[in-house]
């Protein structure tokens, strides 16, 4: 009864549902724009709405969110390039249907999907997260530390060519997160006496630059993609359809989910993961994967707006970002003074319920938005990137200024696209720097604090041990090291060819 | 830019010609780049902990020592690792062509351009000019460049998006500009 009150706290506020639906509706259109994602509009938007009410400011966050990972698909369709990384695996089948003339089929069996995803991420977000912040009431220090180890190697493993790469940028992101004077012992670091570096690097504006200025200037090195026009036409799915496709979609879902609440991996890896797992088990699909098969896009949708749930598992219970958006509602919600940890369902349960309310109006305003509008649609898509890269640099400017009003903050905004560019234009990931900075403050305190607790790193390491919390995280990182591992990779791949061997002699 | 479009053309071929390829134009060099910047990292970091006078384990520069060190370690790694892999010089004997080439992927003319229209707005907002004039500047100058053979109707982007800018940002969101 206390979960229905409070997630009916939306009707009493007209306005957050207004601010959902303008969320989802920009998103879709941000998402579908190849050049902008929603990472790049969360993270402008933290700047515009931190003098907001903190549920307004989440509702619009939220929508966008949604949107976004679902607005990737419609570019994916219609010009064979994902607006998002998560509708990556969604061109494969998607632009195929397209160049058959079926661009409007491709589009609203991807809508739909996309809206049972989320539903089910949120179911499972409900029933799930206040399980997962019960269980981190029990964390020592060390577990946490073991945590922010496991995110960065997931990011590292999961979202890069290797693991060494992702290391690499999360390794930056933790050095970068430790400029400034140092909360706990008045030292300051890497200052170099500049006042303005004190209080140490703006998360914001660091995310705004890796993710805005550096994918404008990445988009800029291929002037020459050809954008090619579509015939839209019927959208809806039949119901025969959707039931028809059931298993697929539950299956995806459950693998959006579960790859969205790994700390660092969002709804691209989801997407793809489930795409592979789809062309596997389908044993008579429409017609082949990769020449239009409807189930090449109902596994990728479903499984990327799945992943949307799965992500605010780890951020609302344990503070440790499911993917990159979710870091920076992260940092949104400390600015609005709000600290996301186990505490946070049962000493803000309002807020928790919330984002859970937010989430499932989102899917709603999604179904709307997502089966109209198409033609409208198209046109945008289309907008010229040498109009639409300065309009990029010039939002990110005033999102970056707007949080301190400082030039400054413009002046590391670029310090820091340009650092991305760089990292993007030789394949290492720029999410893991922000993760990196984002977990810096959880994993220098539980460092530090289990060192004093234990008197040494040895009694550190040594504690893991006692209890079994500790025990399954550490075995986890140990597997996720090892299966990353050259030598694991090539037994891997020798065990395949052996059993494929085996099966072709058969 | 056509000129640059040739260039990157140019690369493309070599590419397409060594199908062997694993890594782009520069790359190695840029890994060089990263293992330096580690070493710094590294050497400001082991400067810190000697200015610490409490018990350095737990100190301040515990992990910037650890995250700086992994950092160096791992950029060391990858060099080793990424020795024997081909980019699309590889093979090529003449230098100055190489180095052209490198700097062509690292930093294509369209980028380039930007990044000095950006540098050149970051100056109008520094000299104090007013917000909506440099941001004219910087959107019309950085349109004309990229979207050329549309003078005028570049000219209704800009006011458009500094209207946008104005009703949204300014007049909704009441946000301060530089």
């Amino acid at each position: 009864m206390d979960i229905l009150s409070h997630m009916l706290i939306v009707f009493q506020e007209p306005m957050l549902i207004f601010l959902v639906a303008v969320g989802t509706f920009a998103g879709i259109y941000v998402g579908a724009i190849p050049g902008l994602s929603g990472t790049m509009a969360v993270s402008l938007l933290v700047s515009f709405t931190f003098a907001w009410p903190t549920n307004e400011a989440l509702a619009i966050m939220v929508g966008i969110y949604v949107g976004a990972v679902f607005g990737g698909s419609r570019s994916a369709i219609l010009l064979n390039v994902p607006g998002a990384p998560a509708a990556v695996a969604t061109t494969l089948d998607g632009y195929q249907l397209a160049k058959k003339g079926l661009a409007g089929k491709a589009m609203g069996v991807a809508t739909m999907q996309s809206v049972i995803g989320t539903v089910l991420g949120v179911i499972v977000l409900c029933v799930g997260a206040p399980v997962v912040a019960k269980l981190a009431l029990g964390f020592h220090s060390v577990d946490y530390l073991m945590l922010a180890i496991m995110g960065l190697m997931m990011v590292g493993s999961l979202g890069a060519k290797s693991i060494g790469r992702g290391l690499i940028a999360g390794c930056i992101g933790l050095f970068l997160g430790t400029v400034g004077v140092d909360p706990q012992s008045a030292v300051s670091r890497f200052t170099f006496g500049i006042v303005y570096l004190n209080s140490g690097i703006d998360f914001v504006v660091a995310m705004i630059g890796l993710f805005g200025v550096s994918e404008a200037l990445v988009q800029l090195c291929d002037m020459d993609a050809i954008v090619i026009k579509q015939k839209v036409d019927k959208i809806v799915p039949s119901f025969d359809e959707t039931i028809k496709h059931l298993p697929l979609t539950l299956k995806s879902a459950v693998i959006g989910v579960l790859v969205g609440a790994l700390p660092g991996a969002g709804g691209d890896i989801a997407a793809l993961l489930s795409y592979d797992v789809a062309k596997r088990s389908t044993k008579h699909p429409t017609v082949p994967f990769g020449t239009g098969a409807v189930e090449g896009i109902i596994a990728p949708e479903t499984a990327n707006n799945a992943a949307i749930g799965g992500a605010f598992i780890p951020m609302l219970t344990l503070g440790i970002p499911g993917d990159a958006i979710t870091a920076i509602l992260i940092s949104a919600l400390t600015i609005h003074g709000m600290r996301p940890g186990p505490n946070m369902i049962n000493t803000t349960p309002n807020l928790f319920y919330l984002i859970v309310a937010c989430l499932a109006f989102a899917s709603l305003f999604l179904l709307i938005f997502g089966m109209t509008g198409i033609k409208i649609f198209t046109k945008i898509v289309e907008i010229p990137k040498g109009v639409l890269m300065p309009l990029i640099i010039v939002l990110s400017v005033i999102g970056s200024f707007a949080i301190r009003n400082s030039l400054f903050d413009i002046f590391w905004m670029f310090g820091f696209g340009l650092i991305g560019y760089f990292m993007k234009r030789y394949d290492f990931p720029i999410a893991p720097i922000v993760l990196g900075v984002i977990l810096t403050t959880l994993f220098e305190n539980n460092y530090r604090r289990g060192v004093m607790l234990e008197g040494s790193i040895s009694g550190m390491i040594l504690s893991i041990f006692k209890n079994p919390i500790s025990i399954f995280l550490f075995v986890l990182i140990i597997i996720l090291t090892v299966t990353q591992t050259e030598t694991y990779k090539k037994w891997q791949a020798k065990r395949d060819a052996k059993k494929e061997a085996q099966a072709a002699n058969n | 830019m056509d000129e640059d479009r040739e260039n990157m053309a140019e690369v493309n071929e070599t590419s397409a010609v060594t199908s062997d390829v694993q890594l782009h134009e520069g790359e190695k060099v840029f890994q060089i780049i990263l293992f330096l910047t580690g070493l710094i990292a590294f050497g400001l970091s082991v400067n810190l902990l000697g200015e610490i006078t409490g018990p350095k384990v737990s100190s301040a520069a515990a992990l910037p020592l650890f995250v700086s060190g992994s950092w160096t370690l791992l950029a060391l790694q990858i060099i080793w690792e990424n020795r024997k892999l081909k980019t699309p010089l590889s093979g090529s004997k003449d230098t100055s062509k190489n180095i052209k080439t490198a700097i062509n992927y690292a930093m294509p003319k369209d980028t380039l351009v930007l990044i000095g229209c950006i540098i050149g707005y970051c100056v109008l907002l520094y000299a104090g000019l007013n917000f909506y004039i440099a941001t004219a500047i910087f959107l019309y100058g950085g349109m004309c460049y990229l979207h050329q053979g549309y003078k005028v109707r570049n000219a209704i982007y800009t006011a458009l998006i500094l209207a946008f800018i104005f009703g949204v940002f300014e007049l909704l969101f009441g946000v301060v500009f530089p």
